[in-house]
């Protein structure tokens, strides 16, 4: 029996930071329509960028601060110089840019950082934190605490802010949207700036969890990509649910079957949902 | 002698938008239905869940006798129901010639694509790549590859959208040919000035809901068509 | 152009009795990277859907010949097992294929690829993290020549039969309107079926063909995301060309990668990624495309 509350709590430990992982992905997907397939590639920068600056000694939250800085400026110029141009064409052609784009930058970490595993391992947040027979290891729940605040200041923009009502606005109907006034060109650059920042931070977040290569983007991507098609697009608590599926899933599933089936069980649940309800549990936005 | 088509409450909604709220209706053979109404009405919606394209979120439609309210677009096709679109779809790789014997390939039936032609008008277009035809020429493709189908029941979505009236004078006498050969012919249409003689009966949808069938001339005294489709202080249409 | 077609794979016969190794490696490479292009675009090119991650077949195939042959099946076996087992997986692409837009399809090729490939790495039986070195008598690498050859030859006819026969005609129609198609009688399933289960058993083939070339596979070489990206930059560039234009852009780049970057491995996947990107910026049209 404790074991399985342990596994929940781990489960929960990593939805919480899953959320903040595909919050960027879901971003530009629920406001642009780009289903964005270097993704993960956007998120290894920035865990390469957090671990580089702090092998140069760096104070950690300047690290962080200088990371989401660079993340949000990059999302600018992508939406702007990129993304901008093929937007009036068929999806397939914007599909091909990000595909090749996660091909370039995984290649161009490689060429920089080699294939080597790297992790980011800070003395302050080695241990655990023990609650009677649980263990809570203070990384995990660092990472679990900052992404959950991160998510809530990013609702509380989206609802409260009128630029993230405008964000919102867009991507329900970008044609309202327009005749409100609301320039959806501008939006749409701001939405992907935030995403991009988004990825780069949860990047960080990601070097100080496990250990990661250049390549293991396609994963990444393909996490932020499950939570979006069962949580739903468009609201937080489908990112919230997705990702607490994919937590549950990959925690049992890793723990009873082995690691090499966390993603079997992660892609069978994923086809399923993509064939019975592709608009996810709690979806209002079908991209 | 069963109904071709019969309509029964069909409802669908697009979210919170309600397109058709309960529309029945039936059709006989060789007989002209008019489908006329305000845009946003629901009739291409109409047109697109009788077609199988679509599907109702409640309501039953049954063709010749049948409940084919479940049944896929493609084998609605084979069993006799043809339809075109507003805006004429072709394929660009493939010559009038050879999008006709690709349905003729896939229908099952026999019909003579050279017939087919001639009826439509295509014949000397018979190698010329759909993509390049004038509008006009697309619209009687459309109608062609429908032909290739033998159809018992033609969904028609604004045929004569477009047109000019020498095109219209030619494509008005194929339907009324093909009526006399008692195919039951569904028209969504705004130009009433070919509709009207065409047609045995009007209906006229508004807000998804069908608000008058009958009697076509007597149609545009009915209150309620006047109100929805010609505006409130419209004066009589003048036929 | 036919013609000239033919008397190429006439020469392409004879040539490993009197081509030096490296130029026979050349040759091989040309003809496998060509059977790739033919065989991701019997899905692509012919119905619209771009299988991103069919690399996974490819690998699939290289992993259930070594297996195997390892396990010491006759090579007959292996090689037909290799073009057998992808079709079984490709089955679980089926629905998405036909429900969803081809967008989900290419994303459920890459979510396809990239767990096999750590499945693949995880299970020991499989040969984790090693891969398979491979027992092979020294004229492996011929006959994998003429497997390519073989694989090519029928891939290009396969394509050329395509762009005239009826099956090919309605392939065209589903992919440039599968909605007026259904209206026309076209029942799309059996010919996305076929077309899935032709693109995945060449690809097994040709996975279990490059194990016999190579003698070593592991998971990063069978289900290298880059192959993908060449293979789609080739098929882009052919968009207007199918049936000439995947062989002699694979040759062209072939040729290219030979000579000039063999010196620079590790730019290989920069300069790809940058040069799809800037394809699909000029060239954003494509040309007939599939209706989303």
């Amino acid at each position: 029996m404790e074991i399985i509350l342990q596994l929940l709590i781990d489960a929960l430990l990593l939805a919480g930071y899953y959320a903040l992982l595909s919050s960027g992905f879901s971003l530009i997907w629920g406001v642009s329509g780009i289903i964005n397939l270097a993704y993960g590639s956007f998120v290894l920068v920035g865990a390469y960028m957090i671990y580089t600056f702090h092998l140069l000694g760096m104070n950690t939250f300047l690290a962080f601060l200088l990371t989401v800085a660079f993340g949000l400026v990059c999302g600018a110029i992508l939406q702007r110089l990129l993304f901008n141009k093929l937007m009036g064409y068929e999806p397939f052609t914007l599909l091909v840019l990000t595909f090749g784009f996660d091909i370039l930058l995984s290649n161009l970490l490689n060429l920089f950082f080699k294939a080597d595993v790297r992790s980011l391992n800070l003395e302050s947040l080695s241990g655990s934190f023990f609650v009677s027979y649980f263990v809570l290891p203070y990384n995990k729940l660092i990472v679990f605490l900052l992404s959950v605040s991160t998510i809530v200041a990013l609702q509380l923009f989206l609802k409260g802010t009128w630029t993230g009502r405008a964000i919102r606005a867009v991507s329900f109907d970008k044609v309202g949207a327009e005749l409100c006034g609301i320039n959806p060109s501008r939006i749409y650059t701001i939405s992907t700036s935030i995403a991009t920042a988004l990825a780069m931070l949860s990047g960080g977040f990601y070097a100080l969890l496990q250990g990661f290569t250049p390549f293991a983007s396609g994963g990444i991507t393909l996490k932020a990509f499950f939570v979006c098609v069962v949580g739903g697009l468009g609201n937080v608590h489908g990112l919230l649910l997705g990702s607490f599926v994919l937590a549950l899933s990959e925690v049992f599933s890793g723990f009873y079957l082995g690691e090499g089936w966390k993603l079997v069980v992660s892609l069978a649940i994923l086809v399923l949902f993509l064939l019975w309800k592709p608009h996810g549990v709690a979806g209002v936005k079908y991209a | 002698m069963e109904k071709v088509l019969e309509v029964v409450e069909i409802k669908k909604a697009f979210g919170g938008n309600k397109v058709l709220e309960g529309v029945s209706f039936s059709a006989d053979a060789g007989k002209v239905i008019g489908i006329i109404g305000p845009n946003g009405s629901g009739k291409t919606t109409l047109i697109n869940i009788i077609s199988g394209i679509l599907k109702q979120d409640s309501g039953k439609i049954f063709f010749m006798g049948r409940d084919i309210s479940g049944e896929k677009a493609y084998v609605r096709a084979r069993s006799g129901i043809g339809r075109t679109f507003q805006i004429p779809r072709s394929f660009p790789s493939l010559t009038v010639l050879e999008s006709l014997q690709l349905v003729r390939m896939h229908s099952g039936k026999d019909v003579s694509v050279e017939h087919v032609l001639k009826k439509v008008g295509l014949y000397e277009l018979r190698d010329r790549y759909s993509d390049k035809l004038s509008l006009a020429q697309r619209k009687r493709l459309e109608l062609a590859r429908t032909l290739m189908l033998k159809p018992k029941l033609l969904l028609l979505d604004e045929l004569f959208a477009g047109m000019n009236p020498a095109s219209i004078r030619e494509i008005y006498e194929v339907i009324r040919s093909l009526k006399e050969e008692g195919i039951c012919i569904i028209m969504v249409e705004h130009v009433l000035s070919a509709l009207i003689p065409l047609a045995d009966e009007l209906i006229v949808l508004a807000n998804g809901r069908l608000i008058y069938r009958g009697d076509k001339y007597r149609a545009f005294e009915d209150e309620n068509v006047r109100r929805a489709y010609l505006g409130e202080k419209h004066p009589s249409f003048g036929m | 152009m036919l013609r000239f077609a033919l008397l190429v794979f006439a020469l392409s016969l004879f040539f490993p009795l009197f081509a030096n190794p490296y130029w026979l490696r050349l040759l091989s490479s040309a003809f496998l990277l060509s059977s790739l292009s033919y065989a991701h675009n019997l899905l692509f090119y012919q119905l619209g859907y771009p299988a991103f991650g069919g690399i996974a077949f490819f690998g699939l195939g290289a992993y259930t010949f070594s297996f195997l042959y390892s396990q010491n099946f006759p090579l007959m076996l292996s090689l037909l097992s290799s073009v057998l087992v992808p079709p079984l997986f490709s089955l679980i692409l089926l629905p998405i294929m036909l429900r969803l837009k081809s967008h989900y399809f290419a994303v459920g090729t890459l979510a396809l690829q990239v767990m096999l490939m750590e499945i693949v790495e995880n299970i020991e039986l499989f040969g984790g993290t090693k891969g398979y070195a491979l027992n092979l008598s020294y004229n492996a690498n011929i006959i994998a020549y003429y497997l390519f050859l073989l694989a090519l030859l029928s891939l290009f006819l396969l394509t050329l039969f395509l762009e005239k026969s009826p099956f090919g005609k309605t392939l065209k129609a589903l992919k440039e309107d599968e909605t007026a198609s259904l209206t026309l009688g076209i029942n799309p399933i059996p010919y996305k079926l076929s077309m899935l289960l032709l693109m995945s058993m060449s690809l097994g083939f040709l996975g279990g063909a490059f194990s016999l070339w190579s003698a070593y596979i592991d998971a990063p070489t069978v289900f290298n995301p880059l192959l993908s990206v060449k293979i789609f930059f080739i098929l882009i560039l052919s968009m207007n060309f199918p049936i000439y234009g995947p062989f002699s852009w694979s040759l062209f780049f072939e040729v290219l990668f030979e000579t000039l970057w063999s010196n620079f491995p590790q730019a290989h996947g920069v300069l790809l990624g940058l040069g799809i990107m800037l394809l699909i910026l000029i060239f954003p049209k494509g040309l007939r495309w599939r209706k989303s």
